[in-house]
C-alpha cells in the first residue's frame, strides 16, 4: 500500500519524489503483524540454500 | 481505443491504492484485473455459499499512519478488534509458541521430555564437528529430539527442501541468539506470567489485530467502489499482452484481452504495474535487456483446502502450525476466530487446510477432488475434525504467492530496476514484486 500512496504522488507531481524501491512493505505490518506462513518464508528474506 | 492519464495493472492491494489516490485527485485511471470476480489479489476474500475465507489470514497491522488512516478513509465503519492467538499443534496437543516449558512438559510427557533433555546432552556432549547441513546445526544446537519435534518439518513443508539439503549457515542466521538454555529460562519465565526482557514482546506479540468485519476483501471492494465514484474504471477478466512505449510521443499503449477474448487497446501517459515481473517484461516492448533476470526470479505457490462441517471440538486460535510428519500440510486457518461473519451460521466450524507447494508440483498439480479427499483424511489423522464431520469443501489456488527471496534475487531484481528507470520512466513497478530492501528476519 504504500508503495501505491508513494506511485500515486509521484505521477501526481510529474517527477520522482519518492524512490518507491526502497520501502519496503512487510514494514507495513511488522515483524509479528504477519501471519505465520509468510513469517516462515519470509523471515528468512534468505532462502535456505543447498549443501555444497 | 481508449485514452486515460494511467493505467494500472492488478487490483490488489498495491493498485487499487494508487488508484484510489490517483482517482481522488481527480486523474483519469483505468485498472485492468485479470481476476473475473474478485478485486483484492492476495487480501480477496474468497466467497462459496455464503462462507468467506481469506488467502493465507490477513492482519491489519501497520507502523505506518499514512497507511492506518487510509484504511480508516477507504473503510470507516467495518473494522473488528481481534484477539490473536496461535500455537503449534502437535501429536494432539497445542504449545504456545515461542514454547512455555511448563505447557511444554506437560503436552510432551515425562519421557518425552526426558528423552529431549537426553538427546540435548548428548548432543552438547558430542557435536557434529562443522556443521554442513541444517539438520546437522539444529541437533547441534537443541538435540535430534527436539529438532525432529518443532523445526524439522515445518521447515520441510515451507521451502520444499529436506533439511539434510539445506545448508547451515541458513540456519545460523535464521536461529540466531536463540538457543536452549535461555529459551527455558524464557519459557519458565513465561510459564509464570513473566514477560522476558529485553523490550522483544512489544515487537514479537501482538495480542490482538484489525480485521474487516468480512474479510480483507471487503477493504478493496469498497477501495473499488469509491475508485468508480471518482470516475475510474476498473476492467476485469482482463491481462494485457503487450505494452509498448513510445519515448518520444512518452505515451504507452497496453494491449489487453479478456477472459472471453476480447481486446481492447488503451494509451496512457503512465503504467503502474502490480503484475508478476518476470509476465511484465515479457510483455514490454522494446524488449528490455534484463528479461533474462526477470525470468530467474522464484516464486512459491500457495493452496488452501477449505473443509466446512459441524464439529463439537472447537478451539480459539487464528491458526494453528501443523508440526506433524504424518501429514504435508502446514497450517489450518480457524476462518470462525478471524470473525465470526465468516461463517453464515451459528455452529459450522470453516477450516483452511494451507499446503505450500511450487507450480507444477505433485501437490499443485492434483485435481480438486483428490486434494480434497487429502484434506479430509489429514485433518482426521490429525484429530481436528473427523472425517465424517466434513459436509462441504473446496480449493482455492494461488500462484506466485511469495517471491523466493534467495542469494540472486536482489541482485537481478536491482539489474531490472536500473534499466526500467532509465528505459522506461513512466512505468512504475509496486507493491510486493517491487520491494527491493527486503530486511531479513528471524522466524520466532
Ligand atoms: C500467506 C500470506 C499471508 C499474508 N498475511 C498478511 C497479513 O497478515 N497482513 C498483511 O498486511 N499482508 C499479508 N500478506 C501480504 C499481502 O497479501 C500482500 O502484501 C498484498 O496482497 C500485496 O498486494 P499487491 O497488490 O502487491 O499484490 P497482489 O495481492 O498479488 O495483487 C496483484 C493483483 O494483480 C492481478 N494481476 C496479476 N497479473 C496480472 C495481469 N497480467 N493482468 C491483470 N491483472 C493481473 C492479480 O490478479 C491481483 O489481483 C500475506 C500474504 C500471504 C501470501
Amino acid at each position: 500500500m504504500m508503495t501505491g500512496m508513494l506511485t500515486a504522488a509521484n505521477i501526481l507531481a510529474g517527477r520522482t519524489l519518492y524512490d518507491v524501491w526502497q520501502v519496503n512493505e512487510d514494514a507495513e505490518y511488522g515483524e509479528a503483524g504477519v501471519s505465520g506462513a509468510r513469517e516462515a518464508l519470509a523471515s528468512a528474506r534468505l532462502v535456505p540454500r543447498r549443501v555444497a | 481505443m481508449e485514452t486515460t492519464d494511467t493505467l494500472i495493472i492488478g487490483a490488489g492491494p498495491a493498485g487499487l491504492t494508487t488508484a484510489y489516490r490517483l482517482a481522488k485527485a481527480g486523474h483519469g485511471v483505468v485498472v485492468i484485473e485479470q481476476d473475473k470476480h474478485y478485486v483484492g489479489g492476495i487480501s480477496r476474500t474468497v466467497s462459496y455459499k455464503d462462507f468467506l475465507f481469506d488467502i493465507g489470514g490477513h492482519r491489519f497491522f501497520s507502523k505506518w499512519r499514512e497507511v492506518v488512516a487510509l484504511w480508516n478513509e477507504i473503510l470507516p465503519d467495518d473494522f473488528l478488534d481481534r484477539p490473536r492467538l496461535s500455537r503449534i499443534y502437535y501429536a494432539g496437543k497445542f504449545y504456545a509458541y515461542p514454547l512455555k516449558a511448563f505447557e511444554a512438559l506437560r503436552n510432551l510427557g515425562f519421557k518425552q521430555c526426558l528423552a529431549c533433555l537426553a538427546s540435548y546432552a548428548h548432543a552438547r556432549a558430542f557435536p557434529i564437528r562443522d556443521p554442513r547441513t541444517f539438520h546437522q546445526w539444529m541437533r547441534n544446537e537443541f538435540g535430534e529430539r527436539l529438532f525432529s519435534i518443532f523445526f524439522k518439518t515445518y521447515t520441510e513443508k515451507v521451502w520444499g527442501m529436506d533439511c539434510d539439503a539445506i545448508s547451515a549457515d541458513w540456519a545460523a542466521q535464521r536461529i540466531k541468539g536463540l538457543n536452549l538454555s535461555k529459551a527455558i529460562i524464557d519459557g519458565v519465565a513465561r510459564s509464570f506470567g513473566f514477560k522476558p526482557q529485553g523490550g522483544t514482546s512489544a515487537k514479537t506479540l501482538i495480542e490482538s489485530f484489525r480485521y474487516p468485519r468480512r474479510g480483507p476483501g471487503m477493504m478493496w471492494d469498497a477501495a473499488a467502489a469509491k475508485i468508480k465514484a471518482s470516475g475510474g474504471r476498473i476492467a476485469m477478466d482482463r491481462s494485457f499482452e503487450k505494452l509498448t512505449c513510445d519515448p518520444e510521443r512518452r505515451t504507452w499503449t497496453v494491449e489487453t484481452i479478456g477472459g472471453d477474448g476480447t481486446r481492447e487497446t488503451f494509451q496512457a501517459r503512465h503504467v503502474v504495474s502490480s503484475a508478476p515481473i518476470p509476465e511484465l517484461l515479457a510483455a514490454l516492448s522494446p524488449t528490455p535487456l534484463t528479461l533474462f533476470h526477470a525470468r530467474a526470479l522464484k516464486y512459491r505457490d500457495f493452496l488452501t483446502v477449505v473443509l466446512i462441517g459441524r464439529t463439537p471440538r472447537q478451539w480459539p486460535d487464528n491458526w494453528i502450525y501443523i508440526h506433524d510428519p504424518r501429514v504435508k500440510v502446514g497450517r489450518v486457518q480457524n476462518f470462525r476466530s478471524w470473525s465470526p461473519e465468516m461463517i453464515p451460521d451459528a455452529t459450522s466450524t470453516c477450516l483452511g487446510l494451507e499446503y505450500f507447494c511450487s507450480e507444477g508440483d505433485d501437490l499443485w498439480d492434483m485435481v480438486d477432488r483428490d486434494l480434497i479427499a487429502l484434506a479430509k483424511q489429514e485433518i482426521s489423522a490429525i484429530g481436528l475434525l473427523r472425517g465424517e464431520e466434513v459436509t462441504d469443501a473446496c480449493v482455492v489456488r494461488q500462484k506466485k504467492a511469495y517471491p523466493v527471496y534467495d542469494e540472486t534475487y536482489l541482485e537481478n531484481l536491482r539489474m531490472i530496476r536500473f534499466e526500467l528507470a532509465s528505459r522506461f520512466p513512466a512505468l512504475h513497478l509496486v507493491g510486493r514484486n517491487a520491494c527491493t530492501n527486503t530486511t531479513t528476519r528471524i522466524m520466532r
